[in-house]
């Protein structure tokens, strides 16, 4: 498939991507498996895999949404085995904040919305923080978790709906 | 209400819809409160998330990464290059082999086929003899030839009333035959294929 690249313009590809989705996929898997350490080397291993996989980088036609399908398929696999052989249960950790000179209150409904997100399972997690905070479109969601369109829907809607009662408990505290 | 239900799920991706999905979104919320309601609260939903800041990778993951994709890539360049020369040498030393191992096979069964003297197996033998020359043994060979070469040297020199001079099998003194070879058994395997070529050239 990457007959047209030589090996030197596949590494490049690879080094662009990780010089543009590293921080992004680095939140994004911490936001999926809550644990900076953890995150740390699943985006790693990320990058690692599509390093391994640079051959196939000619043939993808939406690379972002490759990039975080590797990553997705990796942080399910891998909260999948925590919690086979997790003795405790699982938890999330909470995503610290940069703590700008905001207002309290900004703060504060900051704190709500990141605690209502972190309450959601990383299966409803993962549509919709693709879809409302990094802005892919409804194909693209599909392609990164390898679901269809529809199920991205329903996921989405299920997962609005679960931060919504979330969002409101966290309020109520 | 299975109308309501479907509003619904289409407003959870009202960004994502396409104009007719929209359109159609758009023209139920104008008459649904709750809908028009979930509507806005997906709206506030998306832009908290879209505000939400994402946390900075640390610096160690991007130094170990690039240290982990550069010998990565390094390898994967010396695996490249290995492949490249194992590649090149395996073009030459493959067909080259075979058209070794072809001229070993060529040679062996010519070797094989090829009588222990081809000059002398291809002389037409003075008198016919019972054992075919290409099958004699080293022995049995070397009395034929002995034995040619003597029937040879008797008519080549014949006994010569006139001029006095005793043929081989008749020559007068011991000394004028002992000039000739004596008995087959003097030809010594070495001279074999110097009488053949006599033979030969008769």
């Amino acid at each position: 498939m990457a007959e047209g690249l030589a090996s030197d313009e596949t590494a490049s590809l690879v080094a662009a991507l990780f010089d543009q989705y590293r921080s992004a996929i680095f939140a994004y898997v911490w936001r999926l498996v809550g644990e900076r350490e953890w995150a740390e080397e699943l985006t790693q291993e990320t990058f690692l895999r599509v390093f391994s996989a640079r051959q196939q980088l000619a043939g993808v036609t939406n690379r972002r949404a490759w990039l975080y399908r590797i990553a997705t398929n990796l942080c399910f696999n891998a909260l999948r085995r925590r919690r086979r052989f997790a003795w405790l249960p699982w938890q999330v950790e909470q995503v610290p904040l940069l703590r700008a000179p905001d207002a309290a209150e900004q703060i504060g409904r900051r704190d709500a919305v990141e605690s209502a997100f972190a309450a959601l399972p990383p299966k409803y997690r993962a549509p919709l923080l693709l879809f409302a905070h990094y802005g892919f479109d409804i194909s693209e969601v599909a392609e990164a978790l390898a679901i269809s369109e529809g199920a991205v829907k329903t996921r989405i809607y299920r997962a609005r709906e679960m931060f919504r009662e979330a969002y409101e408990r966290e309020n109520l505290k | 209400m299975k109308r309501h239900a479907e509003i619904q799920k289409l407003l959870a991706v009202y960004s994502g819809l396409d104009a007719t999905e929209r359109s159609a979104v758009d023209a139920h919320t104008r008459t649904c409160r709750a809908c028009a309601d979930r509507r806005a609260a997906y709206a506030e939903m998306d832009a908290r998330l879209a505000a939400l800041v994402d946390p900075a990778p640390p610096a160690s993951l991007s130094k170990s990464l690039a240290h982990i994709l550069h010998g990565e890539q390094s390898k994967a360049r010396g695996r490249a290059a290995t492949g490249d020369r194992r590649w090149s040498s395996r073009r030459v030393l493959v067909p080259a082999g075979l058209l070794l191992l072809l001229i070993l096979s060529v040679w062996l069964i010519m070797r094989a086929s090829t009588p222990v003297d081809h000059e002398i197996a291809q002389t037409p033998s003075v008198t016919p003899t019972s054992t075919p020359i290409a099958l004699a043994s080293p022995q049995e060979h070397h009395e034929i030839v002995s034995l040619e070469l003597l029937s040879w040297l008797a008519t080549r020199y014949p006994a010569s009333p006139e001029s006095g001079t005793a043929g081989y099998a008749t020559a007068a003194s011991p000394d004028e035959r002992d000039s000739f070879p004596s008995t087959p058994a003097a030809f010594r395997p070495a001279t074999l294929p110097v009488l053949s070529t006599v033979v030969a050239h008769r």
